[in-house]
C-alpha cells in the first residue's frame, strides 16, 4: 500500500542493481551507503550460515550476509562477492552478491507486485518486481531482510 | 526523522583550547594524507616511508587523545549533587554528617561519569543508613558526634578510583554471618572459618541485607549487588574493607573509558579472539608426562578438570565451544594453555590454542541480530586490520557450561570448590634466608615486585627504593623480627631483589624476600602457642611444613621509624 502511495507522487525512482546467480535485484539507492570489492572475512563460530561473517570497513565493523544462502541458492558460487553495504538503524550490514549492475532509472508504471508463484523463501523479502528493457527486476527490500534476522535471532535465543 | 533524532541526542561542554588543537591535528593529518597520495612506489625509499608512518602515527594518536579528552568529564559533576543528598538523608535519620570530597576534578569519560552515578547513591546512602551511628551512639563509642563520609577520587595505574570512606560502625562480622546462615548462604560449620574479608565480600550477596528494619533509604535487600554489577557492568571492580568499630572503605575501580579495553587475544582453529582482561585471573601452562597424560588434569565423568591449588577447577575448550561440542579429556594432547577465567559466581579454565599478547582494544559493537549468540560481546578491528570477536566470559560460562552440566556431578562439584574457597585463608609464603618459610596473609599484600639491586639506596630509616614515583621504606624481616641471619644465606648473585609490597594507611613498604614461594590456601588454623616475639601471628602447618605467619600490621605499629613514616604521611595528607 505504501509502495502505491509514494508512486503517484514521485513517478521514477532509483535503485542499486546486482546479480545473484543470473539474476537482476535491486535495492533502493537511498538504503546503499556504499559498494565494495570483496574484502577479507573473520566468519564468527556459531552463528546462522547466512551470517557469513564480519568485515572492516574502514575501522567500522559491518556484518556480511550471504543473500545466496538467505535464498537458499547453494548452486555454483562464484569466486568473489561483491558488497553492498547498506546503513540500518545505525548498523553496518554487508549483503553479499554475485555481481553488481547499474543504478536503474524505473518507472512506476512498470512495477507489479510480486507473483504468489515466486518461492516464498525469496517472496518475503521481496517488494515487487519492475518490468525492464530485456529482463525483470526484482526489489528487495532490505527492512523485511533485517526483520528477518531479528526474528531469526530471537527464536533461537529463546 | 533525522532531526528529531539529533535533537534527543545529549549535548557536552568542550574547551575551546582543545577544539583548537583538535583542528590543528587534523590540519597536519591532512597534510599527511596528501604526502602519501603523492608517494611514487617505485621511487620511495625505506627511509622516506619511514619518516611518513612515523609522522602519521603520531599525528593519529594526537588526534585520540585529544577527541578522547573532549569525552572527558570531571567526577565533580555528579560528586556535587551528593551534597544535598547527605543533608537530606541526615536530617531525614537525626543523624549529624559531614561530607568531604577530594579530586573531583578527575576525569572520566562522559558515559562512565553517568553509569556511576546510581552505585554511588546508593553506597553513600548505606554508608549514611548502616554506616554512621546517631549522636548518642557516637558519643558512647567514643567518637566525635558528627560522622563523616570522604569521597576520594584519583587515578591509579590507568584507572580511576572512587573511594568512599566513613567512620562509622564498620561491618558486624557476627551479623553478616547470622543473616548468611539463616539465608543458607553460609552454613553453621564452615562460618567460624571464613576470613574476614570473605565475610565482608557476603554483603554483595544477591538479597542481603543487615538492616533490621527496612526504611525509606535501605533495608529493602537490593543493595550492594546491584552495586557490584553496575560497577562490573562498565569493566570496574569493587573492592570493600572494613574494621569493626571504626568504619567502611568501599573503593571504586573504574576504567577511564568504555570504548577500550584491555584485553587478552586467543586463537582457537584460525580465529583471533579477544578476552577481555577483567575476566581473567591467571593463565596456565601444564606439559603432559611422557605417557601423554597429565599432573594436574584428571578425568571427572569425562569431563577435564584440573586441579589448581587444591581445588578443582572445570575445563572447557574453547575449539569445542565454538563448534557446539562438548568437550572431552580424549581429545587433549600436547602443551594445553588455560585461561582461568571468571564468571559471575565461579571460575572456569578455558583451554585455548595460542595465547597471543595482551592489547588494548577498541570495542564495537555487534549488530542486534547477532547478540543472539551470547559467547560474543562484541568485536574489534586489530592491528593488523583483521577483526577479532571478544568473548563474553559469562557467556560461555551461562550458555554451554552451567546448561549442559545442570543436576550434573560437575555442577556440585564447583559448588563444593566455591563454598570451600571461602571458608580457607589464603597465604602468601617466601623464603628469606631462615630454616622455615615465611607467609603473609594475601590479603594485606598489595603486589609482588622485583627491583634491581642498584635501585636500592641509603636513608637515614635504611634501604628505601623509588617507588611509582615516591619513595618506599624497604622491610628486612630479619633484622625487624631480630632473627639471626641465616647461615643459608649465601652472598647473592640474583642481580634483583624480590619485594612484597603492603600498604597500611596510605603508606607503602616493601619487604625484602631471598625468593617468593607460592600462594596457598589453607583452612588450618593459625597456631599461636609457640609465638615467640612481637610481629608474628603464628605458625601454620600445611603439608607437613611449617610456616611462621607474619603479622605485618603489628610489625609496623610497634615499629618507631614506621609509626614516624605513617605519621608524616598524614600529616602531608591533611
Amino acid at each position: 500500500m505504501d509502495q502505491a502511495k509514494t508512486s503517484q507522487t514521485s513517478n521514477e525512482k532509483q535503485y542499486s542493481t546486482f546479480y545473484i546467480a543470473g539474476r537482476l535485484y535491486g535495492i533502493d539507492v537511498t538504503q546503499v551507503q556504499e559498494i565494495v570489492r570483496s574484502m577479507p572475512i573473520t566468519s564468527i563460530p556459531l552463528a546462522p550460515n547466512y551470517v557469513k561473517g564480519l568485515i572492516n570497513l574502514r575501522g567500522q565493523v559491518a556484518t556480511a550476509i550471504g543473500l545466496r544462502q538467505l535464498f537458499g541458492i547453494e548452486a555454483d558460487p562464484p569466486e568473489d562477492f561483491m558488497n553492498v553495504v547498506c546503513k540500518i538503524d545505525g548498523s553496518l550490514i554487508s549483503l553479499h552478491v554475485d555481481e553488481i549492475a547499474d543504478v536503474m532509472y524505473v518507472q512506476d508504471h512498470n512495477f507489479e507486485t510480486t507473483p504468489q508463484t515466486v518461492p516464498d523463501q525469496v517472496r518475503s523479502f521481496m517488494d515487487g518486481v519492475y518490468k525492464v528493457d530485456n529482463n525483470l527486476l526484482s526489489i528487495l527490500n532490505i527492512d523485511l531482510i533485517m526483520d528477518f534476522l531479528n526474528t531469526e535471532s530471537a527464536k533461537t535465543a529463546a | 526523522m533525522a532531526e528529531t533524532k539529533s535533537e534527543k541526542t545529549d549535548s557536552i561542554r568542550v574547551n575551546v583550547d582543545i577544539l583548537d588543537n583538535l583542528m590543528d591535528q587534523v590540519g597536519e593529518l591532512v597534510l599527511v594524507r596528501n604526502q602519501v597520495a603523492q608517494v611514487d612506489i617505485k621511487t620511495i625509499t625505506t627511509n622516506e616511508f619511514n619518516n611518513l608512518s612515523q609522522r602519521l602515527s603520531i599525528v593519529t594518536s594526537e588526534v585520540q587523545n585529544e577527541i578522547m579528552r573532549t569525552r572527558m568529564q570531571p567526577v565533580g559533576r555528579v560528586l556535587s549533587k551528593f551534597t544535598r543528598l547527605i543533608r537530606d538523608v541526615s536530617n531525614d535519620l537525626g543523624k549529624k554528617i559531614e561530607l568531604e570530597m577530594h579530586g573531583t576534578e578527575t576525569e572520566l569519560d562522559k558515559s562512565l561519569v553517568e553509569a556511576i552515578k546510581d552505585p554511588l547513591t546508593h553506597i553513600l546512602r548505606n554508608a549514611c543508613d548502616h554506616g554512621l551511628e546517631t549522636p548518642d551512639e557516637r558519643k558512647a563509642a567514643g567518637k566525635e558526634d558528627t560522622g563523616k563520609i570522604v569521597i576520594k577520587a584519583y587515578h591509579e595505574g590507568g584507572q580511576v578510583i572512587i573511594a568512599i570512606q566513613d567512620n562509622g560502625r564498620g561491618l558486624n562480622r557476627a551479623k553478616i554471618l547470622e543473616k548468611a546462615i539463616s539465608k543458607g548462604v553460609v552454613t553453621e560449620d564452615s562460618a567460624p572459618n571464613m576470613s574476614d574479608r570473605d565475610v565482608h565480600m557476603l554483603i554483595f550477596h544477591p538479597g542481603f541485607s543487615t538492616a533490621e528494619k527496612v526504611s525509606n533509604l535501605s533495608g529493602r535487600g537490593v543493595g550492594m549487588d546491584v552495586v557490584r554489577s553496575n560497577i562490573e557492568q562498565i569493566g570496574g571492580s569493587v573492592e570493600l574493607h572494613s574494621i569493626f568499630g571504626t568504619g567502611t572503605t568501599i573503593k571504586l575501580r573504574i576504567p577511564l573509558t568504555l570504548a577500550i579495553l584491555p584485553a587478552l587475544i586467543v586463537k582457537s582453529d584460525s580465529n583471533r579472539l579477544a578476552i577481555p582482561q577483567v575476566k581473567l585471573v591467571e593463565l596456565l601452562r601444564l606439559e603432559p608426562k611422557p605417557d601423554g597424560s597429565y599432573d594436574q588434569i584428571e578425568d571427572l565423568q569425562g569431563q577435564p578438570v584440573c586441579r589448581l591449588r587444591g581445588d578443582l577447577l572445570p575445563l572447557l575448550e574453547l575449539k569445542k565451544v565454538l563448534n557446539n561440542k562438548p568437550s572431552s579429556i580424549k581429545d587433549l594432547s600436547g602443551v594445553q594453555n588455560i585461561a582461568v577465567l571468571r564468571a559471575e559466581q565461579s571460575l572456569f579454565g578455558l583451554i585455548v590454542e595460542e595465547i597471543h599478547d595482551s592489547s588494548d582494544i577498541v570495542v564495537k559493537p555487534l549488530v542486534g541480530f547477532m547478540k543472539a549468540i551470547k559467547l560474543y560481546s562484541g568485536a574489534t578491528v586489530m592491528g593488523d586490520g583483521e577483526i577479532a570477536l571478544i568473548l563474553e566470559v559469562s557467556g560461555i560460562a551461562s550458555e554451554i557450561y552451567l546448561d549442559n552440566m545442570k543436576g550434573n556431578n560437575l555442577s556440585s562439584a564447583t559448588k563444593k570448590t566455591e563454598n570451600s574457597s571461602q571458608t580457607v585463608n589464603e597465604f602468601l609464603t617466601f623464603d628469606i634466608g631462615q630454616h622455615n618459610h615465611y607467609a603473609l596473609q594475601l590479603s594485606q599484600v598489595n603486589r609482588l615486585e622485583e627491583f634491581d639491586k642498584s635501585r636500592i639506596e641509603q636513608s637515614s630509616t635504611g634501604d628505601i627504593i623509588q617507588y611509582r614515583g615516591s619513595l618506599m621504606q624497604l622491610v628486612d624481616l630479619v633484622k625487624e623480627l631480630g632473627l639471626t641471619p641465616g647461615s643459608t644465606q649465601k652472598p647473592q648473585e640474583d642481580p634483583k631483589i624480590h619485594v612484597v609490597v603492603v600498604e597500611y594507611q596510605g603508606v607503602v613498604f616493601g619487604i625484602q624476600v631471598k625468593l617468593i614461594v607460592d600462594v596457598l590456601q589453607t583452612r588450618e588454623k593459625i597456631d599461636i602457642k609457640l609465638r615467640d616475639r612481637r610481629g608474628l601471628m603464628g605458625n601454620l602447618v600445611v603439608n607437613g611444613e611449617t610456616l611462621v605467619v607474619v603479622d605485618i600490621i603489628d610489625l609496623i605499629e610497634q615499629s618507631k621509624i614506621f609509626k614516624m613514616l605513617i605519621n608524616n604521611k598524614n600529616k602531608e595528607a591533611s
